[in-house]
């Protein structure tokens, strides 16, 4: 495979990020992409939000919203490469990791851990957020709805997926009427 | 906590013109995912032994069960897996007690990676060895992949169609302001120390205003709050 493939620059760039995916997936989404369409420019930043927005409505976790970002790259090879180089590397730490799973969660220091990094992923989830949005809102109608979607999410329980239909349907709304 | 089950009926409904993205559903859904759980959690451990659960645990005795399991968990997962998970482990499959699931929670979230992805590793480990990680793994993975594949398959034959784009578009707009409002629920239960809101606002600046990379930011950043956590706690 040479330096150049396009697989090699996927399986390198979504397993180097996976590791630092602290509090799951979405911490790493404002360096995914960077990755692939500041970097790479293997898609738009439209083609970016609106292949995050479908996978996010598929069931799963959250994780294989790049998988969707690997088929438009390369097909389903793509889709392999990059759900591999996203999955793997967390999968093998939690593996051996978890093998020492009662000492760990039971050690004095776990608590500090975890209230450690509560207040990181707060950070890391809101700034991922403010970079999709700025992929994503292209006039006021998705700014509303961004807002809008931002602050049900964070004071209601009930299951966002449907927001994801909501605000679909309003984009679609809005561009039939000639709203921007 | 039943949650995800009964609402994928009126998906494909007519949801009426709306000028604000107000869901139509009525089926409640705990967090999906928290990556920080209520402090309450730690102390629910030592807890364990004294508490009996309602139910006789009953772990998965084959790989098949473990893959057939986490395979409902992804399918169930709409909007987030978390709430699909506990609904499977612990009510329905009766896999583990509710502090067991906890603890098995806390070091998944801990871990990178994803939440489900890791807890499917580690309880097929923990139960069944490496068959059993490998079972679990595969069931979580397997149909959302089938779907992710069908769905961008349908992307690429009609991706460029103005109403999908705009429609697609309008997704994505309230796909940032989910992730943004996943990320201030989750602030809603820090603790409103100093540190904390400095930890926050710092990594906040640091990646979406000043776009620093992500493994700078996560190497200064964990070492810095977990040791102001433990000072903290020491005090």
């Amino acid at each position: 495979m040479s330096e150049d493939s396009p697989f090699l620059r996927m399986a390198i760039g979504f397993g180097g990020l996976s590791l630092f995916s602290v509090g799951g997936a979405l911490s790493i989404l404002s360096d995914v992409h960077k990755l692939v369409v500041d970097q790479y420019h293997w898609m738009s930043d439209a083609d970016f939000v609106r292949i995050f927005a479908i996978a996010q409505i598929a069931p799963g976790p959250n994780m294989l919203s790049f998988s969707m970002m690997g088929w438009r790259i390369a097909g389903l090879a793509g889709l392999l490469v990059v759900t591999l180089s996203a999955v793997a590397p967390p999968t093998l730490l939690a593996f051996f990791v978890g093998r020492g799973f009662e000492r760990f969660s039971h050690a004095p220091w776990f608590p500090a851990v975890k209230l450690g990094l509560g207040p990181l992923v707060v950070g890391l989830y809101t700034a991922s957020g403010v970079v999709a949005a700025q992929a994503a809102d292209d006039g006021v109608v998705a700014v509303l709805i961004t807002v809008g979607v931002a602050a049900y999410v964070t004071f209601s329980r009930r299951n966002p997926m449907w927001c994801l239909l909501a605000g679909a349907i309003c984009g679609g709304l809005a561009a039939s009427v000639g709203w921007h | 906590m039943v949650s995800d089950l009964n609402k994928s009926s009126s998906t494909h409904g007519s949801t009426p013109d709306q000028t604000s993205p107000v869901p139509v559903s009525d089926s409640p859904v705990p967090d999906a995912a928290s990556p920080s759980a209520p402090p309450s959690s730690n102390s629910s451990r030592s807890a364990s032994s004294s508490r009996a659960p309602t139910a006789p645990v009953a772990p998965p005795a084959r790989a098949l069960d473990l893959f057939l399991g986490f395979l409902e968990i992804g399918l169930y997962g709409f909007g987030g897996v978390g709430a699909s998970a506990r609904y499977i482990i612990i009510d329905k499959r009766r896999w583990m007690n509710p502090e067991d699931y906890m603890a098995l929670m806390a070091v998944s979230q801990v871990l990178p990676g994803g939440n489900i992805i890791n807890a499917s590793v580690i309880l097929g480990d923990r139960f069944l060895g490496v068959r059993g990680a490998l079972a679990g793994l595969a069931g979580i993975l397997l149909a959302p992949l089938c779907i992710i594949a069908l769905l961008g398959i349908l992307y690429d034959h009609f991706g460029t169609l103005p109403w999908v784009q705009a429609v697609a578009l309008g997704g994505g707009a309230a796909a940032a302001g989910l992730i943004i409002g996943t990320g201030l629920r989750l602030g809603r239960s820090v603790a409103p120390t100093l540190t904390n809101i400095g930890v926050g606002l710092v990594s906040f600046v640091a990646l979406g205003l000043l776009k620093v990379p992500l493994p700078i930011i996560v190497g200064i950043m964990i070492p810095a709050s977990i040791g102001l956590a433990i000072w903290g706690h020491r005090r």
